[in-house]
């Protein structure tokens, strides 16, 4: 066993207190285990008071900056370290110096467990927020080689646009691309120009010319991270042991670009170059590392990833090649390789949280020198439970946070069944997918639809097309029972007039907790429905139609006691549910509300011992049964 | 095995920190009700939620005039509520809508036979109003109406 610093240990459990710092504190305890550095140690302990300021931005109405980055209608304009996002319809290059007067705008939208999460991600890379501009001014415009780049890209054909910023200016312009982020197709390009002058030239010249060509991209490209990766390697590797340098480019990193500590571009390269150099170990870290930022797996990623990797080379190079002779190499090799840039676009959708224990023991189980079949077999059963579902072995009970609308998953143990109560807007569904497969479910046993508004049934179509789904149940009907899981239709009642009115009213009770969910029933359904059961007790009732003021009367309240109100509402909403007076009422009679505009993603899990609740802006709870 | 442990410390570090526990259901809930009229003791009274009319009754000290009327035991209290206590001679000629007939109903300004018939399903239906508010909860009365009526009826 190797000693450890027990400096390092604590220096990595003080990272902890910093958002998402346990990614760093992992990184750095890891390194520890191999090398120990007395210099480094106190490089880390200057520098680190650097990030003892939190990141806590203002706004200002009006600031200058430079514009580093381009996305499809807005770009990110950074000065002095704090970012801002401008949506703008003007045409800036890249280092334009501009003035803008600037009308913020909030974000609508809470936490997810699995989705993209904006505040997180704003947070990561110091975005201090979304704005519009009144005016804009560019005070300087662009003299740099990437400008230049820039409106050279921007005189080809419209269709190669995205396709030669990715490539040769590594500009995602739609933030999905992360081989561009993490610079792969540089390393293959320069393997690739170095072997050919291998031919020609002595290993000395081949070497310094490499050296050469890697800083003039740097000085072009204005430095990405990934070029002075590449850079830095090239320059301190001693032997071909990279791994030596590694804490340094940490600390270079952590010192000048914290955020990319967090991003794919920093930890696939370093894992990589961390992790046995054969291809299993390869395609295993891979997977762990899908599972941490993406809700689901795709086996093809990380098969072909070598030659994605090859094809973008190769790319770069003729694009290169194309924009400095206008001759159109580029456009008839794209054809040729287009598909593989496709599918690497496809495969990295959602940056997500997906439980970190497991990726955290997996990482630690490759960086650690462990013996190589226990490493194999442990990261085999934790792609199995990933794969599967089973990481959660409890029951569930979802709220999935689709903004206006209402979804709900019913999940028994080892997803021995699934039910799914609603879809939310069709604009949604790509939420409940995502929360679907981070959970490993792939069928579904049930699907539920309490009634035909848009906000409740409108992704039912595109559920249908991706899940394999037994049975879709949108009428009164007996009790669906499934193992001893049961799930009791009590409403709608009778025919009514209005359509919210007959939506289905359901209760289900799991492991000593009752549920009862409302659809958009209103206080006229609500009133049948005391008539004919009397007297009502729950734990968790969804109430009806997302908070509305039509719903949840005083009659209703004073015959169903329940100690848990469950809201469904999306943040901004035209219809301002839930209604004041009904929260005000819900608090008077002393019941607790979680609502998906404040927790995001709520869930509550059941296991033999005890029942919890979790919830994605991050709160807790373990719930004892009081009744009121 | 120490540096699993280590591993193990850290992962249940930085989930202390990164999560926090939801409070939602221990919270103390108190709710503060004015009450005003024929009581001697006048002011505002905190209690805990829920809290019903009953056990609001213990602190209140009544004049000998006061009228229970507007109230009832099993009305829960709403936050920021005012109550007002009438006096025996204020509630003289109003009208019971627990207990008054479609007749006496339909004396009230604005209640014609169809309402009035559709508080008496109310009443059936749900055991009696608990609160005068819960009036609104008849289809038909809106809080025009009721502002309209509320000084002539009693629970």
């Amino acid at each position: 066993m190797k000693q450890l610093n027990w400096f390092w240990i604590l220096f990595s459990i003080w990272l902890l207190s910093l958002d998402h710092g346990w990614w760093m504190a992992a990184f750095f305890f890891l390194l520890t285990g191999s090398q120990r550095h007395q210099m480094e140690v106190w490089i880390v302990l200057l520098l680190s008071f650097r990030m003892l300021i939190p990141f806590s931005p203002d706004i200002p109405d009006q600031f200058q900056g430079r514009v580093i980055r381009l996305y499809d209608n807005s770009v990110l304009i950074e000065n002095k370290g704090v970012r801002y996002q401008l949506i703008t319809e003007t045409r800036l290059t890249l280092d334009d110096w501009v003035e803008v007067e600037a009308n913020w705008i909030e974000t609508e939208d809470s936490s997810h467990f699995f989705a993209f999460d904006t505040h997180s991600y704003r947070l990561q890379n110091r975005i201090a927020g979304l704005c519009e501009a009144r005016t804009l001014k560019v005070l300087q415009s662009s003299k740099s080689w990437r400008g230049w780049l820039q409106k050279k890209i921007e005189t080809q054909p419209e269709a190669l646009q995205p396709a030669l910023f990715q490539l040769v200016l590594n500009q995602g312009k739609d933030d999905s691309s992360f081989l561009a982020e993490c610079g792969f197709h540089y390393a293959m390009l320069l393997r690739l120009i170095t072997g050919i002058l291998g031919y020609f030239f002595k290993e000395d010249t081949v070497k310094r010319a490499e050296v050469f060509f890697t800083l003039f991209l740097l000085l072009i490209l204005y430095f990405p991270m990934a070029l002075v990766r590449i850079f830095f390697f090239l320059i301190f590797q001693k032997d071909g042991k990279r791994k030596s340098c590694l804490p340094f480019y940490g600390l270079l990193v952590y010192l000048f670009h914290p955020p990319l500590l967090h991003s794919l571009a920093f930890l696939i390269p370093v894992g990589l170059m961390l992790i046995p150099h054969d291809r299993s170990s390869r395609i295993l870290f891979l997977v762990l590392i899908q599972s941490y930022f993406f809700y689901e797996c795709h086996w093809i990623s990380f098969v072909v990833f070598r030659w994605i990797q090859r094809a973008a080379a190769i790319l770069s190079l003729l694009g290169w090649l194309q924009l400095i002779t206008d001759l159109p190499f580029f456009t008839y090799s794209m054809h040729a390789l287009e598909p593989f840039l496709q599918l690497e676009s496809e495969i990295m959708i959602g940056l997500g949280k997906i439980p970190t224990f497991l990726f955290g023991i997996g990482l630690f189980h490759l960086f650690s020198s462990l013996k190589k079949k226990r490493t194999m077999g442990l990261l085999g059963v934790c792609f199995v439970l990933l794969t599967t579902g089973w990481v959660f072995p409890w029951a569930e009970v979802s709220v999935i946070n689709v903004g206006q609308g209402d979804s709900l998953l019913i999940r028994l143990p080892l997803n021995r069944a699934n039910i799914l109560i609603d879809t939310g807007k069709k604009s949604a569904s790509d939420k409940v997918l995502q929360f679907l497969k981070a959970r490993g479910i792939r069928h579904l046993d049930a699907l539920i639809l309490t009634h035909q508004d848009e906000d409740h049934c409108g992704g039912k179509d595109i559920l249908m097309e991706q899940m394999e789904i037994k049975e879709i149940i949108e009428r009164y009907q007996e009790p669906f029972c499934l193992d001893s899981f049961c799930l009791v239709f009590l409403g709608p009642l009778k025919d009514y007039e209005e359509e919210n009115d007959n939506s289905l009213i359901l209760a289900f009770s799991l492991n000593g907790l009752d549920f009862l969910l409302m659809g958009d029933a209103s206080s006229q359904a609500e009133k049948d429905l005391i008539q004919t059961y009397g007297r009502m007790h729950f734990d968790f009732v969804k109430i009806g139609h997302h908070g509305s003021h039509t719903s949840t009367s005083l009659a209703f309240l004073n015959s169903v006691s329940f100690s848990t109100a469950l809201i469904s509402s999306g943040v901004n909403n035209p219809y301002q549910h839930p209604d004041p007076l009904i929260l005000k009422r819900l608090f008077s009679y002393g019941i607790a509300v979680l609502n998906t505009q404040q927790q995001g993603d709520i869930t509550i899990g059941f296991t033999h011992f005890f029942n919890f609740l979790i919830t994605s802006n991050q709160e807790f709870g373990i719930i004892k049964k009081v009744m009121k | 095995m120490g540096k699993l442990l280590i591993f193990f410390i850290v992962l249940l570090v930085s989930f202390w920190i990164q999560w926090h526990p939801w409070h939602g259901l221990d919270e103390p809930r108190t709710i503060t009700v004015e009450v005003r009229g024929e009581i001697e003791n006048p002011g505002l009274f905190v209690l805990e939620a829920p809290a019903t009319v009953a056990v609001l009754m213990d602190q209140l000290e009544f004049k000998e005039n006061a009228s229970l009327d507007r109230l009832s035991f099993q009305q829960v209290l709403m936050d920021q509520e005012i109550l007002i206590i009438p006096s025996k001679a204020e509630m003289e000629g109003t009208i019971s809508i627990n207990s008054a007939t479609l007749e006496e109903l339909m004396k009230l300004p604005g209640i014609g036979e169809v309402t009035a018939q559709r508080i008496l399903d109310y009443r059936s239906e749900h055991g009696g109003f608990k609160r005068l508010e819960e009036l609104m909860e008849v289809p038909g009365i809106k809080e025009a109406k009721y502002a309209k009526i509320k000084d002539q009826i009693r629970l």
